[in-house]
């Protein structure tokens, strides 16, 4: 498994149902146990196999600051916010799931998947996802 | 025993500009007046578009 963007996000980026800089946009850890499926999964009620602990609730963090750009050098539009931190947490996650959340799940539009690769644990701690330098999301 | 886990994606990046400093929430608000405007349009277009197919509809 890799990195993904649904197939659904693109159509519904396209016809205007999400608005990555002004929607709410969420990320949500899950487990191994989910493996995405960017032709049929279309929204949060598709995703399974969230993780559950300590520091954790249901539905992931929100994603702040969030922005858009244009990156004239590399042409592509850049979707970037800031890191996220579940703090005094113990979970453990192979993925984490991006989404636009509505508060209800058949119409919380997913965005992408990103694929930490192995299970990544934290104990009483802060788990961290950093986005990098390109941002959370480039579409070319 | 803690532990904290970092997942790093992609090339580290300097620290992002746009915390909530005055500056930005100015910016961040004309942005969202002109999305409100621009929306605004849309929702008005779509409505006008609804009536004339439904007048178009009713002359079937």
């Amino acid at each position: 498994m890799a990195d993904v963007v649904y197939n659904n996000f693109k159509k519904n980026i396209m016809n205007g149902n999400i608005d990555l800089d002004t929607d709410t946009v969420k990320v949500a850890l899950v487990t191994s146990a989910y493996t995405p499926n960017i032709d049929t999964d279309e929204d949060f009620a598709d995703v399974t196999n969230e993780v559950s602990g300590t520091g954790y609730t249901a539905g992931g963090n929100t994603l702040a600051n969030a922005a858009v750009t244009a990156d004239t050098t590399d042409d592509e539009g850049v979707f970037d916010a800031d890191d996220t931190t579940w703090t005094t947490s113990t979970i453990t996650a192979r993925g984490a799931v991006i989404y636009k959340d509505t508060g209800t799940p058949g119409t919380s539009w997913l965005i992408g998947y990103l694929d930490f690769t192995t299970d990544q644990a934290s104990s009483a701690g802060d788990f961290t996802i950093a986005f990098g330098a390109e941002g959370i999301l480039n579409l070319g | 025993m803690t532990n904290d886990v970092k997942i790093q994606r992609g090339t580290p990046r300097e620290k992002r500009e746009v915390t909530n400093d005055k500056e930005w929430l100015e910016d961040r608000m004309e942005r969202l007046d002109e999305k409100i405007e621009v929306l605004s349009e849309r929702v008005k277009a779509a409505k006008q578009e609804k009536n004339e197919r439904e007048k178009q509809l009713a002359a079937l």
